[in-house]
């Protein structure tokens, strides 16, 4: 099930974490409140790093990634490079990017074989993209929108799109990520799936403010509860049966 | 000037089977007309509403179905897809792949950037009005075909030869396109659709961010020795070589061609094709023309666009359709005609006003003119506003009469262009024009003084006829009576007949008013003596006469001549002098030494007795009698240069 988490009273966890399947980055905060919701959901799985990018912590905006890669714009400094390359494992590749659009995050989205990106995306970047990370690469917008990567996250179970996407679009989109999408919200509303929350093949985090609805959503799309359902058929029989005894 | 016509409803191409139907009982209907170019708005493709849409094997932005997930993927690769991506990005319609790919190939072709759609097509929507002749048949369908394929001139042609002409285009017609400009050469030789040979080029002759020839720079600021312009200037002549070599090794081809077009802006461009000892084209070919509308960079695309433009029959459902836009053509034109010409009565207007306050029933008359001519038609404006003026001119006196010789001499001036119906042919005045010219074959100014002064009581000539016969041309070459007068130095009948209103201002063929035609000086003086008298008979200035000859004036110049020739008499008597010194001295060197230094000795004693005879410079001759004389050896000289050459000659004795 999704956890819900807050980044110093602020709900856009996309903003300030990145979360894959191999690793998470975590951006460098005041408490560790933040940090804690991760570990404890993930840190004996895989590392959970604090990091910065260009002395930020918007590091979920900043950079794109999966488990084969990271990308990382082109004003992370040498430590920051340093550091991060030092915390991953050592599979993933870590490559810097000369990229106009230097916020990473926001203008490419991807799972670990499937990335859509910016229209106006440099050529080498995306070269680059496709060869660090091992995926496909389309360009393509989401609801007319060309911040793919603000507007939508996407695991390799499946993806949440912004909410005004057509149903159109999305037939197209999920036919070309081949996976399941559904248009919906996160926080209460906020069209900004992307950062909004974060999401790998077995967790998802958003903000405190997502309403149990969004959470079910969510859950359904990237199949988070695989046991849930479960739960309900374990519980359906026994509740049935107080039912009917009563 | 341009219009647009309705689009045509089928396009027909020269030489094709379907152009001889057209030709059944073909008459010719209008001249000149432009069209629009059947431009079918190819729409964007409609969505196929299949399964594979349903599966989402589609592009919203490029609005296509997939069949294969394959396909799909890829199609995210393309340019074409991206190319949308971003027009969908920026608000703009998305194109479909066709248009595309003539996109993609035409920013190819050329190194400059893609045009949009809409710019192509108002360049094919838009043609010069005389380039098209109209036509109608049998099937009363109308259709419009280049006109320098039929005519090649430019007047308004006859309808035989251009329907022949039309009749006689073969099926097959050689046609030899040739473009040239900006260092680009582009040419081709097409019989029928079919491309025989073709050749284009681009060298670079044009200056860099500056534009025109390398040429031109050259010859009006001097040569440049940069090492771009010494480039420049290697190239425009390897590209002048490389085209002569091209065309001449297509003579064969060329000689079999039904027609020339080219296409060649400037002297430069022009030269290399119709300049040097020996022109790859006869300027004078009756098959060469003009590409009748505009063109852009010489390309071989281009080419082959011309081609096709020039052999595009335009087939309209029917006459009416052209006719009508023919007459809103005439409607707009005549607008515009309106706009200006009333902009020049106001200008007119105002003067006027400002004189004569009183007189405001004339300036509203005006007013009158200028609105109600103005639906009526150019030559009619023209007789309707005459009379008008020239009332004015009378109420309104002198003030006016610059106003009046500015609209005479407007008048005159399209005199020759307009219809003969201005010129109004008097039987009597050429009867007067030939005893005129009688009179200066015999020389006889008495005849002329009798003819001029009307004494013939025969004859019916008033004051009005006799002054037309004098002020109009009266051979070919454009000459007045007093032309020839002038020309003939016959100066009594120049006198007689500027009395009698001939007017000097008048120019002939060659722009000569008669004083310039006047081959001596007392002919001339004949009309500036008369310009003395009446100074403000004509316009002197216009005549091209210096100035008048008064009596002051006529003395003033004796006495210069007199001082002159005794000015001339003093310097020959100096001359005189000079030569015969001269003599002296080339005598007194010949001598020697010794015999020199008698004559000094003699010349000494003669002065001690009191007689002068000049004494020399014992080297170089002169006169040195004046001046304290150097001296060696009893010889004397005139400086210490004479001395020096002296005694070295010795020496070398």
């Amino acid at each position: 099930m999704a956890v819900r988490a807050q980044f110093e009273n602020n709900n856009e966890i996309g903003v300030f974490s990145k979360l894959t399947n191999s690793y998470c980055l975590v951006g460098i905060g005041a408490s560790e409140t933040f940090y804690s919701v991760f570990e404890s959901e993930l840190s004996d799985i895989i590392p959970v790093i604090h990091a910065s990018v260009a002395g930020c912590r918007i590091v979920g905006r900043m950079t794109v990634g999966n488990k084969n890669g990271l990308l990382l714009p082109n004003s992370t400094t040498d430590t920051e490079l340093q550091h991060i390359r030092n915390s991953l494992p050592d599979n993933v590749k870590v490559q810097r990017v000369e990229e106009r659009l230097s916020a990473l995050g926001n203008v490419m989205v991807c799972n670990d074989y499937v990335a859509l990106v910016h229209p106006d995306l440099d050529k080498d970047t995306e070269e680059i993209l496709s060869d660090t990370l091992n995926v496909e690469v389309y360009r393509q917008t989401v609801a007319s929108n060309c911040l793919v990567g603000s507007y939508c996250a996407i695991s390799n179970q499946g993806g949440l799109v912004h909410p005004k996407t057509t149903v159109e679009d999305l037939d197209e989109l999920s036919g070309l990520i081949q996976v399941p999408l559904v248009a919906g919200t996160v926080n209460r509303g906020s069209d900004v799936i992307g950062a909004g929350m974060v999401v790998n093949d077995w967790c998802a985090v958003c903000g405190t403010d997502t309403t149990s609805t969004e959470i079910s959503v969510i859950d359904s799309i990237f199949k988070l509860d695989p046991d849930g359902v479960h739960k309900m058929k374990k519980l359906k029989g026994p509740l049935i049966d107080s039912i009917k005894a009563s | 000037m341009s219009t647009i016509l309705p689009s045509a409803s089928k396009t027909v191409l020269i030489g094709r089977p379907d152009y001889q139907s057209l030709l059944d009982g073909v008459r010719l209907i209008s001249l000149g007309l432009t069209r629009k170019e059947d431009t079918v708005a190819v729409g964007l493709k409609n969505l196929e509403v299949d399964k594979n849409y349903l599966l989402g094997l589609h592009c919203t932005t490029c609005q296509i179905a997939f069949e294969l997930s394959e396909e799909h993927r890829a199609h995210y690769k393309s340019d074409w897809h991206r190319y949308n991506l971003k027009q969908k990005i920026r608000n703009r319609q998305t194109i479909d792949e066709p248009k595309f790919l003539a996109l993609e190939n035409k920013a190819n072709d050329s190194s400059s950037s893609c045009e949009s759609d809409d710019e192509i097509n108002a360049y094919n929507s838009h043609f010069s009005i005389d380039s098209k002749l109209f036509f109608e048949n049998n099937f009363g369908n109308a259709f419009s075909v280049y006109r320098c394929l039929l005519t090649n001139k430019k007047d308004i042609p006859n309808e035989d030869i251009v329907v022949n002409s039309l009749k006689s285009i073969s099926i097959k017609p050689m046609w030899f396109i040739v473009m040239l400009g900006g260092g680009r050469f582009s040419a081709a030789i097409f019989k029928g659709e079919e491309v025989i040979v073709h050749k284009t080029f681009h060298s670079y002759t044009v200056r860099a961010k500056q534009g025109g020839s390398q040429n031109t720079q050259d010859r009006s600021k001097g040569g440049c020795k940069s090492a771009g312009a010494s480039l420049r200037r290697y190239n425009e002549a390897s590209q002048l070589k490389h085209i002569q070599e091209i065309l001449s090794s297509w003579l064969h081809h060329i000689k079999l061609c039904n027609h020339i077009f080219y296409r060649a802006i400037g002297p430069n461009n022009r030269n290399i094709l119709f300049g040097g000892s020996t022109p790859l084209i006869n300027k004078n070919d009756s098959r060469l023309c003009q590409i009748p509308f505009g063109t852009k960079k010489a390309t071989y695309a281009e080419v082959q666009k011309v081609h096709n433009q020039l052999s595009t029959v335009l087939v309209y459902d029917s006459k009416d359709i052209i006719n009508n836009s023919i007459k809103n053509y005439v409607l707009k034109l005549f607008k515009k005609r309106k706009n200006t010409e009333s902009r020049t009565k106001k200008i007119v207007e105002k003067p006027i006003k400002d004189i004569q306050n009183s007189n405001e029933k004339m300036s509203e008359n005006i007013q009158v003119s200028s609105t109600s001519d103005s639906s009526e038609n150019d030559d009619e404006n023209k007789i309707v506003e005459s009379p008008q003026s020239k009332i004015l001119i009378e109420n309104n006196g002198s003030v006016l009469s610059n106003d009046l010789t500015n609209k005479k001499r407007k008048k005159r001036k399209k005199k020759p262009k307009n219809t003969n119906t201005i010129i109004v042919k008097c039987a009597e005045v050429e009867e007067m024009k030939k005893l005129l010219l009688q009179t200066i074959e015999e020389k006889n100014s008495e005849t002329l003084s009798k003819y001029l002064s009307l004494e013939d009581e025969n004859s019916s000539i008033t004051k009005e006829y006799l002054e037309k016969s004098l002020n109009e041309a009266i051979d070919e070459s454009n000459n007045t009576i007093l032309h020839l007068a002038s020309t003939y130095c016959l100066h009594d009948h120049i006198y007689l007949l500027l009395q009698h209103g001939s007017n000097p201002i008048h120019k002939n063929k060659d722009a000569k008013t008669p004083y310039e035609l006047a081959p001596d000086k007392s002919t001339r003086k004949v009309f500036r003596k008369f310009m003395a008298v009446f100074p403000d008979k004509y316009d002197y200035d216009k005549s091209r006469l210096p100035g008048p000859l008064t009596e002051e004036l006529q003395e003033e110049l004796k006495e210069r001549k007199k001082a002159k020739q005794k000015r001339a008499k003093e310097r020959k008597v100096i001359e005189e002098l000079k030569k015969e010194e001269e003599i002296q001295k080339q005598k007194f060197l010949q001598l020697s030494d010794r015999e020199k230094c008698a004559i000094a000795a003699e010349k000494r004693f003669m002065a001690v007795q009191g007689a002068f005879k000049s004494l020399r410079c014992f080297y170089c001759g002169k006169n040195i009698e004046e001046k304290y004389p150097f001296e060696y050896m009893d010889y004397k000289f005139c400086s210490v240069q004479c001395v020096k050459n002296h005694r070295q000659k010795n020496i070398v004795n």
